[in-house]
């Protein structure tokens, strides 16, 4: 029992210590000393940063990166475990969008705004939103933009070109003519009764579209559980709507059955991400080369701008717990990472990262046509996609606020429950678990 | 000795009945059924069991884009060896793998034999002697099995870290050298199986208490020690949580961790990590037909004793 | 024969005696000890505390009591979680230990060459990889292009299935969220059915021969051996791989997660593939509750204690 005891008052000395260690000291810039940082990173960014090493270390010869990759799923369980344990971080750890709000709420990585960093003169060269996902207050940047993701839909040209229906006009027109059009291109190719050919996978991708496109999503400004907001609602009734009629084949992301549709050409509208090109190219469907584009989403009513959304992206952190001299280091790499433009090119080459620095769209590889999607102007589109998506209210419980509503939905599409039942049940489940 | 002559006949007489020998001059038709019979459920079972096995071995040659067709592949292309090396250099390129290889070998050898020999003592203390508090202590060792793992990982971690373990096997392997589960095994397989006169024959003999549990009784449980092996050497090969957050560079990564860092949010290199698992069972195997011989052992042993 | 005799020769062989066993078991105790206490206890603590993770505990600002253990008793999600554990535990449970036995006994039968090949399939399924057992799987129950429904659809040309005939289903279901328990339930089962034949089937080995002689002099058929001679002696075995069947069961995780799981743990069907341990794991690393995952912990443990002494009841060896 003493034991027990005497570990208990040594970790609360050490607790303390820790806490009032963190406040006091700050850190100098990086002054040229010996010194080995560790870069944490999941696939497929590991490629690209190995490939960014030998010029930086010739930038600076004195530090000594290594890159250690793990699966993405366990690369953020270890880092939530470091950072719970308050110790055995790395130097650099990259963040997934996904992990951003939960990992960064308490202190656990440094504010980049504050000296020696002063990363506020960067933010000009970043979208709003994507600066805005890694401050948890105004004042307070836990983690620096590294790649984005531009949210877009991918058109299978062919069965579009059959209806004689546009798709570079999607972008002008409304989820009401999405819909008429969805009804179209949603039919039974082989004769034998059963569809065979839908609109879109999963009507979900429906409910991302509205859901994502705004500020506001679970949380309203203030933190307050918000969802019974009415455009919720909206994107709820869509998806349903989108369910009923059939258009969508009710099969998830990644599953095999998603993969044979891109194989298949079985899906017109598909929303995902920048990324799933390359994906498409090198394995989910390299024969439908060239049959295959991009296109904006449609606006939710008239009138209004078309929706745009962000589907994923990275951040690179540097947590509070390691030395000072390796946080000087490390923020030395994510400038040469994020702010060089050479390095944002190199990561869009080899891992398909799209970059976050704007500067870099520049380069003319962003003018090229890309092959895979017939030659289509596609860089451009994102980029025009990514200027346009809109700051939204991040929340440290917005995992949990995502698993609650996704659950709700899931119930209403599936008819379990009313469209009133299953917002307020959620709206109520996430505010009585705020509180806990 | 009568007795013995007797009963050696029956067993001829019982092995020649199984053999059918016997019936076949009585009924042929159902001697085959019989037999037909208990082979055909184990046979099921094997194609069961063996298929997602096959389909591991087919991945593990198969380029990115040939692995998500569908109908999903289910032999091996013409140019499978050329395929198996393109995914093979990949694996190398992004892994140190036979050095992870090694690592998982070490830790679960250690493991194994450690546990086997902790574990056999405890579960012979439990079962051939009664002492103060035996119970009590039984309950609570039950008791700690039923324990939920996943919390204990940030406690674990910085224990490990006090101890200045971190990134070392034995912060894998010491842990558990004396576990409730080889212990509780260890003590029903005992209790059912070596009668407590044999051990007080050797008492009177003048045996020491560890001496007797060494040379007489250790011999006797071989077919538990060797199924016990086997699954110890395969938890702790398959041990993932513990070497993710004690194992903290690359060339400490055991199989399980390091295969899964090829996983990406969506970008995983299938083929590669399927060579690394295939190559991975050679070392597996291995084990299974060492212990197997410990097992099989205790067979031949048991008919001359009867 | 114990030549010492004297006084004090006895003292020491009974002392060597009484002292050995608590020697033999000492190793659990010592190394639970050193590696268990702290572990257990900074659970406990946490569970008694409301934290992110996101910085460091601070037991007096974070302490809510019992707080945590009440929201979890009163989380319908932890209740649903509770259900299927359950019901996958009852649907798995029984087919693993029938149909381990039956293989163990068939194994026990006497064909040898073939023996050491088929107790390497029993343990197949913990070499084969998890990424490959799911792939299989969801190739199985896919929709609308799995094996299953596959099967489904020649049945329902031929006329054996659709509405109104003996398999009143339609084609394509979507197995997994139809039938989630039974799909999960059905690679459980795969997966641990080899695992407990070995137990079965070292415990047979452990059952002499000449008690099965005698019973045949004496005339009994299979039936009365099995029943009366096997099973009893076979009740050690019984109790430990069921015993570790609801331990495991209990803490089901891994199963689940590569049929329904999804980024984070955060099933993409429904929840009806969430299990008690993916509850525990999603509160932890998905919706940063610490505290409240130590406290699902321990109630977890209380569940597979209760469960274990019922289990101890109906299968604990009556001398």
């Amino acid at each position: 029992m003493r034991k027990v005891k005497f570990v208990k008052v040594l970790l609360l000395v050490l607790t303390a210590v820790l806490i009032v260690s963190t406040g006091f000291s700050v850190p100098k810039p990086y002054n040229n000393e010996k010194v080995s940082i560790q870069i944490a990173v999941f696939p497929s960014l590991d490629v690209a940063y190995n490939a960014l090493l030998p010029t930086f270390s010739k930038k600076y010869p004195n530090i000594t990166a290594e890159v250690k990759s793990l699966g993405w799923g366990d690369h953020h369980n270890n880092l939530i475990t470091v950072i719970a344990a308050g110790q055995g971080a790395p130097d650099v750890a990259v963040i997934d969008v996904n992990f951003i709000a939960q990992l960064g709420a308490g202190g656990g990585f440094e504010n980049l705004l504050k000296p020696p960093y002063e990363a506020g003169k960067y933010k000009q060269f970043f979208s709003p939103y994507k600066w805005a996902q890694a401050s948890t207050s105004p004042r307070e940047l836990i983690a620096f933009p590294v790649d984005i993701a531009p949210g877009c839909a991918y058109i299978y040209e062919p069965t579009w070109k059959k209806f004689k229906v546009d798709y570079n006009k999607i972008g002008k027109m409304t989820m009401d003519d999405l819909f008429a059009i969805g009804k179209k291109l949603t039919f039974d190719a082989n004769g034998d009764g059963k569809v065979d050919h839908w609109m879109i996978s999963h009507a979900i991708g429906i409910f991302n579209m509205i859901f994502w496109s705004a500020p506001q999503r679970y949380f309203d400004k203030d933190g307050n559980p918000a969802l019974t907001a009415p455009r919720v609602r909206t994107a709820f009734e869509w998806a349903k709507k989108f369910r009923e009629n059939g258009l969508d084949a009710n099969i998830n992301e990644w599953s095999n059955e998603w993969y044979a549709m891109f194989k298949e050409g079985t899906a017109a509208f598909v929303p995902s991400g920048a990324w799933l090109t390359g994906h498409l190219k090198n394995w989910i469907a390299p024969e439908q080369k060239g049959k295959y584009r991009i296109s904006m989403l449609p606006a939710l009513n008239k009138g209004e701008k078309p929706m745009m959304i962000s589907r994923g992206g990275s951040f690179l952190a540097i947590p509070s717990q390691i030395p000072d001299v390796n946080k000087a280091a490390a923020w030395e790499f994510i400038k040469f990472a994020c702010t060089e433009i050479e390095s944002q090119i190199i990561s869009f080459e080899k891992a398909d990262a799209f970059p976050a620095y704007m500067p870099a769209w520049e380069d003319k590889m962003f003018t090229e046509g890309v092959e895979y999607l017939g030659g289509q102007k596609a860089r451009k589109i994102w980029i025009q996609i990514a200027k346009a998506i809109p700051e939204v209210y991040v929340n440290p419980k917005d995992s949990l606020a995502e698993s609650i509503l996704n659950t709700a939905l899931f119930d209403y599409l599936d008819g379990n429950k009313t469209l009133d039942k299953a917002l307020s049940d959620a709206q109520k489940e996430l505010e009585v678990k705020m509180k806990q | 000795m009568a007795v013995q002559t007797d009963s050696k006949a029956q067993a001829r007489i019982l092995s020649l009945e199984t053999k059918g020998s016997l019936k076949r001059r009585t009924n042929p038709i159902k001697a085959m059924l019989k037999i037909m019979l208990l082979y055909l459920p184990l046979i099921i079972w094997t194609l069961i069991t063996i298929y997602p096995f096959w389909y591991m071995i087919v991945v593990s040659a198969k380029s990115q884009a040939q692995i998500f067709t569908f109908p999903p592949p289910m032999s091996l292309d013409s140019d499978f060896f050329v395929q198996f090396t393109n995914n093979y250099r990949s694996l190398l390129s992004k892994i140190p793998f036979w050095q992870n290889l090694w690592n998982s070998i070490y830790i679960a050898c250690m493991s194994t034999l450690l546990s086997i020999f902790f574990c056999s003592l405890g579960g012979y203390g439990f079962a051939m002697y009664n002492f103060r508090g035996k119970n009590i202590m039984f309950s609570i060792m039950i008791f700690t099995l039923m324990i939920p793992q996943l919390i204990g990982i940030i406690p674990y971690f910085l224990l490990m870290k006090a101890f200045g373990w971190l990134n070392t096997a034995r912060a894998i392997y010491i842990p558990g050298i004396a576990n409730a589960f080889g212990i509780f095994l260890m003590k029903q397989y005992i209790e059912a199986s070596i009668p407590i006169d044999l051990v007080d024959a050797a008492r009177v003999d003048g045996a020491g208490e560890f001496s007797i549990f060494w040379k007489i009784v250790f011999p006797l449980i071989t077919p538990v020690i060797g199924s016990f092996g086997i699954m110890t050497f395969l938890g702790s090969w398959n041990n993932f949580l513990g070497p993710l957050v004690i194992m903290r560079s690359r060339e400490t990564y055991t199989i399980p961790v390091a295969l899964n860092s090829l996983r990406g949010l969506q970008n995983v290199d299938y083929g590669a990590i399927m060579v690394g698992t295939v190559i991975s069972v050679f070392p597996l195997v291995l084990v299974f037909i060492l212990m197997s011989k410990l097992i099989i052992s205790k067979m031949t042993e048991g008919a001359l004793k009867g | 024969m114990n030549t010492k005799v004297t006084s004090e020769g006895i003292n020491w062989g009974t002392f060597r005696r009484k002292a050995t066993p608590y020697v033999f078991v000492a190793p659990f105790f010592i190394s639970f000890l050193i590696f268990s206490t702290f572990p257990i206890f900074y659970s406990f603590v946490l569970s008694l505390n409301s934290w992110d993770g996101s910085r460091p505990l601070n037991y007096v600002e974070n302490f809510v009591g019992l707080n945590n253990y009440v929201n979890v008793l009163k989380d319908p999600l932890f209740w649903q979680s509770f259900v299927n554990t359950v019901a996958m535990a009852i649907i798995t449970a029984i087919p693993q230990h029938f149909l381990g036995l039956f293989f163990a006994f068939i194994l026990n039968q006497g064909f040898v060459k073939l023996k050491e090949f088929f107790k390497g399939v029993l343990f197949l399924p913990y070499i084969t990889s998890s990424i490959a057992i799911g792939l299989v799987f969801n190739v199985l129950y896919g929709n609308p292009y799995g094996l299953l429904n596959y099967a489904l659809a020649s049945l329902e040309k031929l006329g054996i299935a659709g509405p109104g005939t003996l398999i009143p289903l339609t084609s394509p279901i979507n197995w997994i969220r139809e039938f989630t328990w039974v799909a999960i339930a059905s690679l459980a089962i795969w997966r641990w059915t080899g695992w407990n034949a070995i137990i079965y089937f070292a415990g047979l080995q452990a059952i002499p021969d000449n008690l099965y002689e005698a019973a045949r002099i004496d005339g009994a058929n299979w039936a009365q051996v099995f029943f009366k001679i096997t099973l009893p002696l076979l009740r050690p075995m019984i109790l430990f791989a069921t015993t570790m069947t609801i331990i495991g069961q209990v803490q089901l995780f891994d199963d689940p997660m590569v049929i329904v799981g999804g980024v984070g743990a955060m099933p993409t069907v429904s929840n009806r593939g969430m299990t008690l341990a993916i509850y525990l794991y999603a509160n932890a690393f998905s919706w940063a509750r610490f505290g409240i995952a130590a406290a699902v912990s321990w109630i977890v443990f209380f569940i597979i204690v209760f469960l274990s002494i019922i289990n101890r009841r109906v299968f604990q060896k009556k001398d």
